[in-house]
């Protein structure tokens, strides 16, 4: 980890973009991708069983209930694709991504944060419109408001980044975006 | 544990998913409670992080709800008294900051100022950050009548 000193953002005393801070989110990602598809296979009848310890026929109720086919594929398979995509995103670029690939840490962040989002709407969806809990369900939304504020330090770094590009005379926030260009700046 | 008043919404949160079944009462109360839970527990739990500890601000209008809500509409003694005593107890908990250990360039805020994050060939630096966050918080103090006692 010696390097990791040079690829502290300015500012800062650590680097969000290093190994120990994203793989727990990569980690929680697939978590998340696990029961996704576990919830859709018994979705599309794939298994004949979904596991639901606390609340009775309260998985069965809410994975069956008709918000969950509101859009062409089932939400827990909606949600399973989202959580892949974190994952990759999660991955790709090196410790110094924050300034090299802003883009890839947006992407991430922006899968992150409203797919959070639409894990507490569909929380409050289970017992305001079916009157049931989903034990998994829950469980998948405290994984996805879990990865929400380490995603976020992260994006913050690559926000500043194109915030000092764009303060600097002949520098491209497009071209810092897409991570083109001498933008590595001095220690 | 700079954190425990964000830690304590997340309890809050849990508990008023839960109360509507523990405390057997159903209606608006409940919808409330249902719908106010979920979003105080997940503004808690991402405002754990020092990074995003101002995400606990978001549960200002939820705590202003639960409290207006009974009065609005006619709900059971039980689930008044609750959801009166929960919106309370999170806009105080919302409201405790917390110390922070950690420097981030100046948090969020630093977006939309020029030049608050240098430039490219002369970025702020970890020990500019850490002066301003050190006067900022020591005016804070001062404002508060502290200064004289601390300094």
């Amino acid at each position: 980890m010696a390097d990791d000193a040079s690829n502290i953002p300015p500012g800062w005393d650590h680097n969000p973009s290093s190994w120990a801070d994203r793989l727990p989110i990569v980690f929680l990602a697939l978590v998340g991708t696990g029961i996704a598809v576990y919830l859709a296979a018994w979705q599309y009848d794939l298994i004949e069983h979904v596991l639901e310890p606390l609340f009775g026929d309260g998985s069965r109720v809410i994975l069956d209930s008709p918000l969950s086919y509101v859009l062409p594929i089932s939400d827990a398979a909606l949600g399973a694709l989202a959580y892949l995509v974190d994952a990759v995103t999660g991955v790709i670029g090196g410790r110094r991504r924050w300034a090299r690939m802003p883009w890839i840490v947006l992407v991430f962040a922006f899968f992150v944060g409203p797919l959070g989002l639409v894990s507490i709407g569909l929380v409050i969806a289970q017992p305001v419109m079916y009157g049931e809990w989903c034990t998994l369900c829950l469980a998948s939304a405290v994984v996805s408001v879990a990865m929400i504020a380490p995603a976020m330090d992260e994006a913050l770094a690559s926000l500043q980044h194109m915030r000092r590009v764009k303060d600097t005379p002949g520098h491209s926030v497009w071209r810092a975006f897409w991570g083109l260009g001498d933008t590595r700046e001095k220690g | 544990m700079s954190m425990w008043g964000q830690v304590f919404n997340v309890a809050l949160g849990v508990w008023l998913m839960v109360a509507p079944a523990a405390l057997n009462y159903g209606g608006a109360a409940r919808t409330s409670d249902r719908v106010c839970g979920p979003f105080i527990a997940a503004l808690g739990w991402i405002a754990i992080a020092q990074c995003t500890r101002n995400a606990r601000r978001g549960i200002y209008p939820f705590g202003a709800w639960l409290v207006a809500a009974p009065l609005i509409f006619g709900y059971p003694a039980a689930a008044f008294v609750n959801s009166m005593a929960a919106g309370l107890l999170a806009i105080a908990a919302a409201s405790i900051e917390g110390s922070r250990t950690h420097h981030f360039g100046g948090g969020w805020g630093t977006l939309w100022r020029a030049g608050s994050c240098g430039t490219i060939d002369n970025p702020i630096t970890l020990n500019e950050i850490a002066s301003k966050e050190a006067q900022a918080t020591w005016r804070i103090r001062r404002q508060a009548g502290h200064g004289r006692a601390s300094s």
